[in-house]
């Protein structure tokens, strides 16, 4: 009896770890959205949700995905993240959300933001990937 | 599904609770995404006051106030025959004010009582002061060959043409009227002396407006300050002697009144010495302003201002705004906490120079009202919906709710929620504002 209790609690942990995972896409998902939202109309969902919050929810979730993997010893495998076909689509994102905000400046202005963003994260790719690369 | 912990593998009777738990999840999710997309589509204001907590941070309904001009009591203890006003303004079209009063002594009094509003905008609720006459600096003619200039608020005639010619008035200057229109100003002292010139006289030395003011000139910020309110025909021009006999003064005079100025992103609504920046496009647009209606400023001019508290939905108009009531074709000038009506046309065109706000004042007359029952299971409690499809024909942002209270009673709150009913038109009318914003925000 005291084992089946100890299977239904691991299984019951194990839901809950799986569902973690299945929030946490939806949450990201919808951050995402709101932010698309948000650079096209600020204010319509900031004045209806706070960011912060959706932040923090998604901070607890994380911290709780980790706290449960570890007590499971569940592992991954580092991921790859310059081979990722994620990483397109995410850098796509990040320059629509980002050219959306610069709209306001003359060409000039968005000429020398972007090249020193570039970069910027130029030289962030070569600290973290080169030395892993070595 | 896609499945994002495919190395873990449950056992099959937990993998079942698995698929249902997620489904489970992915409905909660759903319901509410759907209940904040209903929050933004179908806008609902909630204006709450507690009479017994009348300072509470919570309390979001600012305004109520007592007619008779008694200030709000603490207790929540309403004399017979009073009256209680509230001004809300909320941004949106609504369709629906629920109101709810809940009363701690003598129920009685507030049941079956009747709850009017009504929409306009604030300022127009001021009361109406005396019409309003030429604006100082002003250069007038009568058909009866007779010369005038408006010099601090008084008509003041030319003697003679002679003294027109000495003193250097350009004749062109001079706005013909008809003499009924003199009767808008009081009369002041004849203008006889070749050697001064009367106050508000307005003077062009080198770049620079100037206005004398008690024999000191008063420099225009800029020339666009000055094109606001007045043309440039009107000026003397003089040389820089000019300053021996009459020092300048350290004070700028800036835009007129009520003027909508632009610098960096931000708009501002200047008055009185003072710059408003208005809280964002929603209620720039809820205030009757137009886009095309903005000058823009250098921080020079903007500098002369003395920068105030962002102007929300909630203020009035400040002084210097002009409406003008398209159907009757009337306008008002706000002054000091009275509307002042514009009853002439040559003193329109004084005041030509600024855009007026369009309104409709049959927005005070026509009244929506409820009756106030009993909330059920709820003895102390009072509520009632007031349509208001009928108000929202009429130009305004501003809502104001009356109600009088035939016995004395004490209140403890008092709310107003503002809602739209959940509808294929309602939603249309939402997504299109929403497309507006989206459009209007890119090309700005």
């Amino acid at each position: 009896m005291f084992t089946r209790k100890i299977t239904i609690e691991k299984n019951s942990l194990l839901i809950a770890y799986k569902l973690l995972h299945d929030l946490l896409l939806l949450m990201l998902v919808s951050f995402a959205g709101f932010l698309v939202i948000e650079g096209l109309l600020p204010g319509l969902l900031t004045s209806k949700i706070s960011f912060s919050k959706i932040v923090i929810g998604i901070i607890i979730i994380l911290a709780s995905i980790v706290y449960l993997g570890k007590n499971f010893n569940i592992t991954y495998q580092q991921a790859k993240i310059h081979t990722s076909k994620m990483l397109s689509g995410l850098v796509l994102f990040s320059f629509l959300l980002i050219g959306n905000s610069m709209l306001k400046f003359n060409f000039w202005e968005n000429l020398v933001i972007t090249l020193a963003t570039l970069l910027i994260l130029f030289l962030f790719y070569e600290l973290i990937f080169s030395s892993k690369n070595k | 599904m896609l499945d994002l912990t495919k190395e873990i593998q449950l056992e099959p009777i937990f993998r079942k609770k698995y698929i249902i738990a997620r489904i489970l999840l992915h409905v909660i999710f759903f319901i509410v995404a759907f209940f904040v997309l209903y929050n933004i589509l179908f806008a609902v204001v909630t204006l709450d006051f507690s009479f017994e907590n009348p300072i509470l941070n919570k309390n979001t309904n600012l305004n109520p106030h007592i007619s008779t001009g008694r200030e709000l009591p603490k207790d929540g203890k309403f004399l017979a025959n009073e009256t209680l006003l509230d001004n809300a303004s909320p941004i949106g079209e609504f369709s629906k004010a629920s109101v709810t009063f809940s009363s701690t002594e003598n129920n009685s009094a507030v049941e079956n009582i009747s709850v009017t509003i009504n929409k306009s905008y604030q300022a127009l609720r001021y009361p109406t002061g005396s019409p309003l006459g030429f604006k100082n600096g002003s250069l007038l003619t009568t058909p009866d060959g007779s010369y005038y200039m408006v010099s601090d608020g008084a008509l003041r005639k030319f003697s003679n043409t002679d003294t027109i010619v000495k003193l250097g008035y350009p004749k062109s200057a001079f706005l013909e009227i008809s003499k009924d229109d003199l009767k808008y100003n009081r009369i002041g002292n004849e203008i006889n002396d070749t050697l001064s010139y009367p106050n508000d006289t307005i003077f062009a030395i080198g770049d620079t407006y100037f206005q004398l003011k008690d024999g000191r000139l008063f420099p225009f910020i800029s020339v666009q300050a000055f094109l606001t309110q007045f043309d440039q025909t009107i000026a003397i021009a003089k040389s820089k002697d000019f300053f021996q006999t009459n020092p300048v003064a350290e004070k700028f005079i800036g835009f007129a009144d009520g003027t909508l100025a632009s610098y960096d992103v931000s708009v501002y609504i200047l008055s009185k010495g003072k710059s408003y920046p208005i809280m964002n496009p929603e209620t720039f647009l809820a205030m009757g302003f137009k886009w095309e209606d903005i000058i823009p400023i250098n921080q020079n001019e903007l500098g002369a201002y003395e920068k105030q508290k962002q102007f929300t939905h909630n203020d009035p108009h400040p002084d210097g705004t002009i409406f003008f009531d398209e159907k009757n074709e009337k306008y008002f000038l706000i002054e000091n906490g009275k509307k002042l009506p514009i009853t002439n046309q040559s003193i329109i065109k004084t005041y030509s120079k600024q855009k007026p706000v369009i309104i409709n004042t049959e927005g005070l007359e026509k009244f929506s009202s409820c009756t106030l029952k009993k909330k059920l299971f709820n003895d102390g409690t009072f509520t009632c919906d007031i349509p208001l499809e009928d108000l929202n024909n009429f130009i305004g942002n501003d809502y104001q709710i009356k109600t009088t209270f035939p016995n004395a009673t004490k209140l403890s709150t008092f709310s107003i929620k503002f809602s739209t009913p959940m509808t294929w038109n309602s939603m249309r009318n939402s997504l299109s504002k929403i497309k507006t914003k989206i459009i209007n925000r890119q090309t700005l």
